[in-house]
């Protein structure tokens, strides 16, 4: 694969930019840095992807974004949050909300509770052109039907009327997401929409919202622990590891040639319908750092099966991946071309057999 | 809906049959009877008229004749007469109704009209000074005695500073204006209780609403604070705050006697403190049934009342 892969066009101002991003919880006994200097640009109409297990800052990212957080309990910065050029975190209370719904929509996980349950569905679409746009009654209402009709909602006219329990899972998600779309944002960050549904209304909603985002030419920011919804719908994919992005590339970069063992991980713990029964799923040992204790070094280095002494003395670098274009970056010594690294250059990772992922214990492969 | 509305009064016939079961027991089982309270302590003395009265009363039959008797009369609507004072149980307990309704209704409007407010403000600004206020007037809601707190408002509002008439009773219909004036004070003395238990509701039910995935949603659309505590927040935090207010309505019963001590009006309650005095039984029972009464049908109007609030529930 050639250099035509490299989305990242400096000239042109991104519509979304985070420099240096930082996001702190108060937490007994101290802080926990859950975005510690995350640097990320989505353009105008295109479509990104956030990927890492839980707990790794992906949403806590999407929220500061939007200051969604509890102001007395997480605070943002230091870093910026630029948006059409302004900075997000500069500006006031009534300034943010103008932005909120407007400008930026979020998609959030569960539409079993992130609708409000004494409330119709018509009526809390209508809240979100009413909040931002003076509309009639009557205008509202048509608008409201349209947006439901937009999202595969049948009989709109009727089923605005209805109350989400009365709605299916999958229909709710429709309903959230054409909530979301009312103002027209230009950008939306869709928090692991699918992760509430079943298999078969995942695929449905991610082709919905992929649709919709080309067609109305909205910038979409998706946020998953599951590559496997980030192919095939985005441009670039950002992992993400206690709190830290540790590998960006294009998306079909980084299917092809992942170059650090956590996103390797990754890949091998998407379900592969294809592979042999055994190795369908192999996820990874262990689990994410406490983030308020964090190892010396790389952040995954304890759960890393080809970690070396170097990995627990220093920290490594968000740097270009040594060999790939310009745009693929990595943070890993294994994959960089530095004195006591490399050692991971033009590894081939699906020659790792499952069970041998921790070296020490290679000759237990059966599992 | 109907088998649901069926179903709550066969539920409120059984708890009605026990009611009527343990006031009967319960007259029992006080020391001292109607005859010898009528005689007073001189009287008691006298075997012969003791064991007249007794006879006239009808205190000599055994205690299931007694009950049965008894019960019958009230299916026909007939509750029998006050032993005290002779009259019809039935109209005595309409006329006593009045006083107690309004200011029942009085104090829960105050209570719920200060609870609703200081509760939201109290959970919106969880841990500031705010809070601090809103809890304190609801633990001294709920820890001052109604009828202390009447005695003092009497002696502030009614003798020192002479705002309000300091205790009696006119009908509503007579004298709207003074009617409302002099039931202010004894509403407000009842009222603390509620108000209190309700603030404590409110907070705590806010809090946990404001925490909820819907708010967040409503932020991220954009609507202000105030349309999401007012709008998203309130009405969810409502219902389980309708519950307790249903609930305390017996409470506010029980409270309503002393008030109504404290304030000379002529209601319910006081209709009950003077009867277990003067060992009226006949009225005793006929209250307690009421009471029973209007505390079931009080629980029956929350559950209605949630039903209309939360679109989820659709009783069966």
């Amino acid at each position: 694969m050639s250099e035509t892969v490299a989305m990242d066009n400096n000239d042109q101002t991104p519509l979304l930019e985070l420099r240096g991003l930082h996001v702190a919880f108060a937490a007994r006994g101290g802080t926990v840095q859950a975005v510690d200097g995350v640097d990320l640009r989505v353009h105008e109409g295109e479509t990104i992807g956030i990927v890492g297990e839980s707990g790794c800052g992906k949403s806590a990212t999407a929220r500061a974004i939007l200051r969604l957080l509890p102001a007395n309990a997480a605070r943002i910065g230091p870093g910026e949050i630029r948006f059409s050029g302004r900075d997000l975190l500069a500006l006031g209370d009534e300034a943010m909300r103008q932005v909120r719904g407007r400008k930026i929509a979020m998609i959030f996980q569960d539409p079993m509770t992130s609708l409000n349950p004494v409330m119709t569905i018509g009526a809390q679409i209508g809240e979100a052109l009413a909040v931002h746009e003076k509309a009639t009654r009557a205008k509202t209402e048509r608008r409201v039907v349209e947006l439901l009709e937009l999202v595969g909602i049948p009989s709109p006219a009727k089923r605005m009327h209805d109350y989400p329990h009365q709605f299916s899972g999958g229909m709710r998600q429709r309903a959230v997401i054409a909530m979301a779309l009312a103002c027209r944002p230009s950008l939306v960050l869709a928090d692991e929409i699918t992760t509430a549904l079943d298999v078969t209304l995942q695929a449905q909603i991610l082709e919905l919202l992929k649709h919709l985002s080309q067609t109305l030419g909205m910038a979409t920011v998706m946020i998953t622990h599951d590559l496997g919804v980030v192919a095939g719908m985005t441009s670039r994919v950002n992992v993400m590891y206690a709190g830290q992005i540790v590998e960006t590339a294009p998306t079909d970069e980084i299917f092809d040639h992942p170059t650090m063992p956590y996103t390797w991980g990754l890949l091998r713990s998407a379900p592969n319908l294809e592979a042999p029964e055994a190795e369908r799923l192999t996820p990874i040992e262990g689990l994410p750092p406490d983030l308020s204790d964090l190892p010396d070094g790389c952040r995954f280095a304890p759960r890393c099966p080809h970690r070396r002494n170097i990995c627990g003395e220093s920290t490594p670098a968000l740097a270009p991946a040594p060999g790939r274009p310009s745009a693929h970056l990595t943070r890993c010594w294994g994959a960089q071309d530095v004195p006591g690294g490399g050692w991971l250059i033009g590894h081939n990772w699906q020659n790792d057999a499952a069970g041998a992922l921790v070296e020490s214990d290679s000759e237990d492969v059966g599992r | 809906m109907a088998r649901y509305v069926w179903r709550r009064a066969l539920t409120a016939l059984v708890v009605l049959f026990l009611v009527s079961v343990i006031s009967f027991i319960i007259v029992f089982v006080l020391p001292g009877d109607t005859a010898a309270a009528i005689l007073g302590e001189d009287g008691g003395l006298d075997r012969e008229r003791y064991e007249a009265l007794r006879e006239t009363l009808g205190l000599n039959k055994p205690l299931i004749t007694r009950y049965v008797e008894w019960v019958t009369g009230v299916l026909r609507g007939d509750f029998g007469v006050s032993l005290r004072t002779s009259e019809e149980i039935g109209p005595a307990l309409l006329q006593r109704a009045g006083p107690t309704f309004q200011l029942a209704i009085m104090a829960m409007l105050i209570a719920v009209a200060v609870a609703i407010p200081v509760g939201v403000a109290s959970a919106v600004r969880q841990g500031t000074w705010v809070d601090t206020a809103g809890t304190l007037l609801a633990l001294s809601g709920i820890a001052t005695p109604g009828f202390w707190l009447g005695i003092m408002l009497i002696l502030v509002f009614a003798v020192w500073l002479k705002w309000l008439p300091p205790s009696g009773y006119v009908p509503i219909w007579e004298s709207p204006l003074e009617s409302v004036r002099l039931m202010i004070l004894p509403a407000v003395a009842l009222a603390t209780a509620l108000m209190g238990v309700t603030i404590r509701q409110v907070r705590t039910a806010v809090i946990e609403v404001l925490g909820e995935d819907y708010i967040t949603t409503a932020r991220a659309k954009g609507v202000r604070e105030r349309q999401i505590v007012y709008r998203h927040a309130l009405r969810n935090a409502l219902l389980p705050v309708v519950t307790v207010i249903g609930l305390q309505m017996g409470q506010t019963l029980a409270g309503a006697a002393t008030i109504e001590v404290v304030f000379s009006i002529p209601g319910l309650g006081r209709l009950a403190v003077d009867s277990i005095f003067f060992r009226d039984f006949t009225m005793i029972q006929a209250v307690m049934l009421l009471f029973a009464v209007i505390v079931l049908a009080s629980s029956f109007l929350t559950d209605l009342l949630y039903a209309r609030l939360d679109p989820r529930i659709r009783y069966r």
